[in-house]
């Protein structure tokens, strides 16, 4: 006697009464849902804002790291590596210049530089006062450096690097901090590639003013040749760096040079995560971040909507007996009522795009002033002063569906207890 | 068409068993207009309840149509609610965000016909009731037996086999609710649907044409009234 089986059709008219029935109850009570709703669109906002910055400080911080400081991918000694904080010229790539070579035969760009710790000395008078601090000095080929780094477009003040001139660019904060100018001459003390202390006196002909904090506060550049013979590292290099795309996967280029470079001894290829392992830190803090953020969305909107739907059907429940009497039964109740939490969560999602959107925006093309803040800290993020966004639209679509997802869950609770109140005690409800 | 053979209730509040219907027997025959009478507590309600599916018995069974209602699941029970079962409450009970005509086509909706499908029947059935001009008014415009009527269409727009009416006069003035009870007895002649409604007014149990009264959860009359010789 009663049709158990529902035609597809007869299904959807029924699911669409359902459907209709709960949007005009998203706003029985405009007030209270405006209010619920609002609160769900500040926190998708804060999520997408603090998203947005998170992610453009990590995509700034990697292009800034491969285009000043490690390129996409290097050859190095095996056992550099391991030892690169130290900056010693102990484990140097021998037949770099047969490995370039190859590289160069296979299509690649490369970019060799030497770098290497010294102690940075200058007397009063040109500069303000007597002083040494540590640096770290990076002996570049000035011809083709460019072809990986970005250097050279960089000079705030002087010029860039002329090939076996005893000249070097410092870093714009080094500048600052030691009052120099070009035209002033520096004094390095190191070591050689076989230890002995070493003195390379050098005259500023240039200042460097790049987005990343790490060549700006301890940088000093000279030319490779130069360096090769107050060092004597006989034609052996630190690094060959290899250009390659920001924000792309680097295994192809990895492995592709990897198999290059296979037939010389001792040599091995990272990439610049290898290289940057305080960076690669700081972004996966960045995941860790977004999730924090997205769970306090998570308690704001399981709070709100909770709160509401709860509401909602205690105030409602001999309505909702009327409508099992009429002949709903309990999972269409429930459906109605998650439709309705749905249809809340909707409403926070799509205001919570657009404020997020503008906040975004603002983000991007206008940014974060930190100032100083940056210069004095090193975080691991390769980035100075404005501090800028960028758009995830992956973070917009999570949003959404976090929105409607989360008000659903949230509602499921206070819906269950509702459809499990029998119909006749329903009905008696005042 | 109903049989109902040996129902019994019992409520427990708290530490106390109330006994609302001990060992019911009834037989309601098609085209019936049935009153339950007796006074607060007697087991009317639950008596419709269970007539209506709404609640089901300790023991004892209801059959409609030859099919025992009481064995369903709830699920079932409510399928059998909506296909085949009417309900008028005294509060009204319409859906506040529906128009008078949504409220009645959701009846249609919910057996799954679609929405013009069914608004068109509920206009006409508002009609019916004397409702015309008020398809799109929401239940707060409506007066209280304006909503009664809503309520009536509701109930009747998909043909029922029986509409099951909980004292449905009773939160209404004296000459509207014999209005609302004029208007069920004219569905009941004019398109032999069958109603049981539940009343302690002795001017509405005069109009039934079956009068059942019950006593302490038992039946201890059950006579055809005038209406019935008359009628």
């Amino acid at each position: 006697m009663a049709s158990n089986k529902r035609t597809p059709r007869a299904f959807w008219n029924e699911l669409a009464a359902d459907g209709a029935m709960a949007w005009r109850n998203v706003f029985r009570h405009t007030k209270r849902t405006l209010i619920t709703a609002g609160a769900l669109a500040i926190g998708l906002m804060s999520y997408l804002a603090m998203d947005s910055l998170l992610k453009g400080m990590s995509v700034d911080s990697e292009r800034n790291l491969m285009w000043y400081e490690t390129g996409a991918v290097q050859v190095i000694d095996t056992e550099y590596l391991e030892e690169r904080n130290e900056r010693s010229l102990d484990h140097l790539v021998e037949q770099s210049e047969q490995v370039e070579a190859a590289l160069q035969a296979a299509g690649y760009a490369t970019a060799p530089r030497t770098v290497f710790a010294a102690d940075l000395i200058v007397f009063r008078d040109p500069y303000p006062e007597d002083g040494s601090l540590p640096v770290i000095a990076h002996a570049i080929d000035p011809e083709r450096d460019g072809q990986v780094y970005r250097l050279s477009d960089r000079i705030s003040q002087g010029r860039y690097l002329r090939p076996d001139r005893d000249e070097a660019l410092i870093g714009s904060w080094l500048a600052e901090d030691i009052g120099a100018e070009p035209g002033f001459y520096l004094t390095l003390v190191t070591r050689t590639a076989d230890g002995v202390f070493q003195t390379i006196d050098v005259e500023i002909v240039g200042i460097v003013d790049t987005p990343n904090p790490i060549v700006n506060r301890a940088a000093v550049y000279l030319p490779l040749q130069v360096a090769e013979y107050y060092l004597e590292t006989d034609g052996a290099v630190a690094e060959i760096a290899i250009d390659g795309p920001t924000g792309g996967n680097l295994r192809h280029l990895k492995g592709n040079v990897a198999q290059i470079v296979a037939g010389f001894p001792g040599v091995t290829v990272v990439d610049w995560r290898e290289l940057a392992p305080e960076l690669v830190a700081a972004q996966q803090g960045d995941v860790v971040g977004s999730v924090v953020i997205l769970g306090l969305v998570f308690i704001i909107a399981a709070v709100g909507v909770g709160n509401t739907m709860l509401m909602a059907t205690m105030e409602r429940t001999r309505e909702l007996g009327t409508l099992r009497a009429l002949g709903m039964n309990r999972w269409q109740i429930l459906r109605m009522l998650l439709l309705e939490a749905g249809g809340v969560g909707l409403i926070g999602a799509v205001v919570g795009l657009v404020l997020g959107g503008a906040a975004v925006a603002a983000l991007v093309y206008i940014g974060i002033d930190y100032g100083d803040l940056l210069r004095d800290a090193n975080v691991g993020y390769r980035m100075t002063q404005i501090v800028r966004g960028a758009w995830n639209l992956t973070a917009f679509a999570v949003s959404v569906v976090a929105g409607v997802a989360i008000a659903m869950t949230t509602a499921l609770v206070p819906a269950l207890r509702t459809t499990r109140v029998e119909v006749a005690s329903a009905l008696r409800d005042q | 068409m109903i049989t109902i053979t040996g129902v019994q209730k019992t409520y427990v509040s708290g530490e106390t068993e109330v006994r609302a219907l001990r060992g019911v027997d009834l037989s309601i025959e098609p085209g019936e207009f049935l009153a339950i009478a007796g006074p607060s507590g007697s087991g009317k309600s639950t008596l419709l309840n269970i007539i209506g599916c709404l609640d089901v018995p300790e023991a004892g069974s209801v059959h409609i149509k030859g099919h025992e209602v009481t064995g369903l699941a709830a699920t079932g029970r409510a399928d059998f609610r909506r296909d085949h079962l009417g309900f008028i409450f005294q509060s009204f009970n319409l859906v506040p965000v529906l128009s008078a005509a949504e409220n009645v086509a959701l009846s249609l909706q919910l057996m799954g016909r679609s929405r013009s499908e069914s608004e068109q029947a509920a206009r006409d059935m508002l009609a019916a009731v004397g409702l015309s001009g008020m398809e799109d008014r929401r239940p707060s415009r409506l007066s209280g037996g304006q909503q009664q009527r809503v309520a009536i269409a509701r109930a009747l727009v998909k043909r029922p086999l029986l509409v099951l009416a909980d004292e449905p006069t009773a939160n209404l003035d004296s000459a509207t609710g014999d209005a609302i009870l004029e208007l069920m007895h004219l569905m009941n002649r004019d398109n032999g649907t069958t109603f049981v409604f539940s009343t302690h007014d002795p001017k509405v149990m005069n109009k039934a044409s079956r009068l059942v009264q019950l006593t302490d959860g038992q039946i201890s009359e059950d006579r055809r009234t005038a209406e019935a010789v008359h009628g």
